[in-house]
């Protein structure tokens, strides 16, 4: 069924295009959202993926590999939106302990610590982080989602890795023993 | 709560505890729309018949692997002569290339009240600058603020705001804030540009034929003069570059000539093509990527991208060669010649002067080692950088003999104080925005608790000083 669409949409099928970008727009979203952290720059790259995706589709050989494509040309889009973004994210200020909190405290800021990290990665490694761990995704199929050898995706990970453990290391030395005065 | 706990699980917790996101209902039905606008590109495909060299394919007295190579023989032999014909046509195209250039005049009136008569300002609301774009702080005292919802500009340091957006603004473009009077702003779909001379009190607007184009770039010199640039969609990426459409002013926007057509370098490492401007200048440079060595040069315009002309970057001991860099600030000196704050990856900022030409840096000798955070050229001479944790602001008015360094009252660990999301409108007044966040480590490690403001996972407030960043005020919180 899904490959018959795609067919259709290949060749020039309009409302079979738009029951593929119904189908899978909400995935696309997501990925987006997750890689930019970004609601409105998430909009602009899955408008930008459908275009393309669109303009494209007749390059498509294999019409199974269609959701591979499809991640592939977002994967490029993203990188676009986080380019233009990359001058005007806002970074984050550390502040100074106030006290012992609960333990639903404490995950709560170490998630927001890992998204701060997770966010002042370099797009490529956000991509593939986000396509191992949220969408799980082999090498191989990593490879194919972003254009590069299976190779470099273990070594993208692996200082992918790294760049996170060191933004939060960064991140927590920030904090220590700094005294947030009032500024009011 | 330590930093080494299982770190590939606490992704997965963080994807599974963001990834509930909806897209917006009228998603799907704006791209689909943007879809009917766009034709499919035409592919060739080549025969799918095998090479067997039966009969049921070609001739009887001339196999089918046979027909495929004649095929092939007489497509060279085409690329060859199609290529002469390019070569003596591109021979020609500077003769055709540039088009007459157009004038735009400005036909449209004011569409708001003079200033004076204008509600006056009120304070910021909580959570008004809590989609903050843009800051731009002009003197001591304006400053002006793009949000995803708003234009905002003060005349009181923030005690007071009002939104002076145009009719018709609308996101994702970007505007161009220029002194406390003037910024240029693309309305509607992005090719008509408004533009203000009275703090936002009234807009007047140009209609740019760019093809199509939106989006633009603005490269301005002075409030009255400069560029803005356009992507040609129809020639994007290519092998030989980026098609820009250039339009210029010199009366402040009142009218354009244009387009000149420009051609952006193509280089491997970037999928950036035009996405800001440094002032007057346009900057193309590469990054760095698994596919592609650093390309150790970028391209500088001053014409709004009509032409460029390389610079290779910096090398020396805090700029090693293969190091990704990145032209942070750029200014044109008193003596023309250029002076940039080079950011190194991994490595503090440092500022190296042109030496006139593009290969010949050196290093300004008095600069303190180790600028770790944006940097700011106020003038040539007046330069002002905030460095990070533990936090210091250091400012300089003769181009780095002597410097000031202030030690702010709090941490601006994380604060974007140059270019970027924040500026400086003087050595004494500058403007930082901060996203609000949980307290996390005491200094035995344990976790902290309460918010810093807001109470929201990613609210952000502004940050302004008004005494060289001893003492910050938080203003939307």
């Amino acid at each position: 069924m899904r490959r018959d669409l795609v067919e259709r949409a290949r060749g020039g099928d309009r409302a079979a295009f738009a029951e593929l970008a119904a189908q899978s727009i909400g995935r696309l979203f997501n990925i987006a959202q997750l890689m930019l952290r970004d609601r409105d720059l998430a909009d602009d790259a899955v408008q930008e993926t459908l275009v393309q995706a669109w303009r494209d589709l007749r390059s498509l050989r294999d019409p199974d590999g269609f959701d591979a494509w499809l991640h592939r040309v977002l994967v490029r889009c993203v990188y676009r939106e986080a380019d233009r973004e990359r001058r005007r994210s806002a970074s984050t200020v550390q502040l100074a302990p106030a006290g012992i909190d609960s333990d639903a405290s404490a995950n709560v800021a170490d998630r927001d610590a890992i998204d701060r990290g997770f966010r002042r990665l370099r797009p490529e490694h956000r991509a593939v982080l986000v396509l191992h761990h949220y969408l799980g995704f082999s090498d191989d199929e990593a490879a194919i989602a972003l254009a590069v050898p299976p190779g470099t995706i273990k070594s993208r990970l692996n200082r992918a890795t790294s760049a996170l453990r060191s933004a939060l290391e960064a991140d927590a030395r920030g904090g220590e023993g700094l005294a947030m005065e009032s500024v009011q | 709560m330590t930093i080494d706990r299982d770190l590939d699980r606490r992704l997965v917790d963080l994807f599974e505890d963001r990834s509930v996101a909806v897209p917006p209902p009228d998603l799907l039905a704006r791209s689909l729309a943007r879809v009917d606008s766009t034709g499919q590109r035409r592919t060739w495909r080549f025969p799918s018949v095998a090479l067997r060299g039966d009969a049921t394919f070609g001739h009887p007295l001339l196999p089918a692997w046979a027909l495929l190579v004649l095929v092939a023989l007489v497509a060279v032999a085409l690329l060859v002569v199609g290529s002469q014909i390019v070569r003596r046509y591109q021979s020609v195209i500077p003769e055709q290339t540039p088009p007459a250039l157009a004038v735009y005049s400005t036909p449209s009136p004011e569409t708001q009240a003079p200033i004076e008569t204008r509600p006056p300002g009120v304070p910021a609301e909580a959570g008004m600058f809590a989609t903050i774009r843009d800051v731009f702080a002009a003197g001591d005292q304006v400053a002006w603020v793009s949000t995803k919802t708003a234009i905002y500009r003060t005349d009181d340091t923030g005690k007071t705001w009002r939104a002076v957006q145009p009719d018709g603004w609308a996101l994702p473009n970007d505007e161009a804030f220029l002194d406390a009077d003037t910024a240029y702003v693309p309305i509607g779909t992005g090719s008509e540009i408004a533009v203000t001379h009275d703090g936002g009190a009234s807009w007047s607007t140009s209609v740019l034929d760019a093809g199509g184009a939106g989006s633009p770039v603005f490269a301005f010199a002075s409030a009255s003069t400069g560029y803005v640039t356009f992507v040609d969609p129809s020639h994007y990426d290519k092998r030989d570059g980026t098609g820009l459409f250039v339009f210029g002013t010199t009366d402040g926007g009142r009218t354009w000539t244009g387009p000149s057509r420009g051609l952006q370098p193509h280089l491997k490492a970037s999928s950036n093509k035009l996405y800001g401007a440094k002032g007057a200048f346009l900057i193309n440079s590469a990054g760095l990527s698994d596919q592609y060595a650093f390309e150790n040069f970028f391209d500088l315009s001053e014409d709004g991208g009509a032409t460029y002309t390389r610079y290779d970057f910096p090398v020396g001991p805090l700029a090693p060669k293969k190091a990704m860099k990145e032209v942070v600030a750029i200014v044109r000196g008193l003596d023309g010649h250029l002076l940039i704050a080079l950011g190194v990856d991994g490595s503090p900022e440092v500022v190296y002067r042109n030496g006139g030409y593009p290969s010949t840096w050196s290093q300004v000798d008095e600069v303190p080692t180790g600028i770790a955070q944006p940097f700011q050229f106020l003038s040539p001479t007046s330069w002002v950088f905030t460095a990070g944790a533990p936090g210091e602001i250091l400012s300089t008015i003769d181009a780095g003999a002597h410097w000031r360094t202030v030690v702010p009252s709090i941490s601006l660990y994380g604060v974007q104080a140059g270019e970027g999301p924040a500026s400086w409108g003087s050595l004494e007044t500058g403007w930082g925005v901060e996203e609000c966040r949980w307290t996390l480590l005491s200094a035995d490690g344990s976790p902290g608790s309460g918010r810093s403001c807001g109470d929201r996972p990613h609210d952000i407030v502004l940050l302004v000083t008004s005494d060289g960043g001893a003492t910050w005020t938080r203003i939307g919180s």
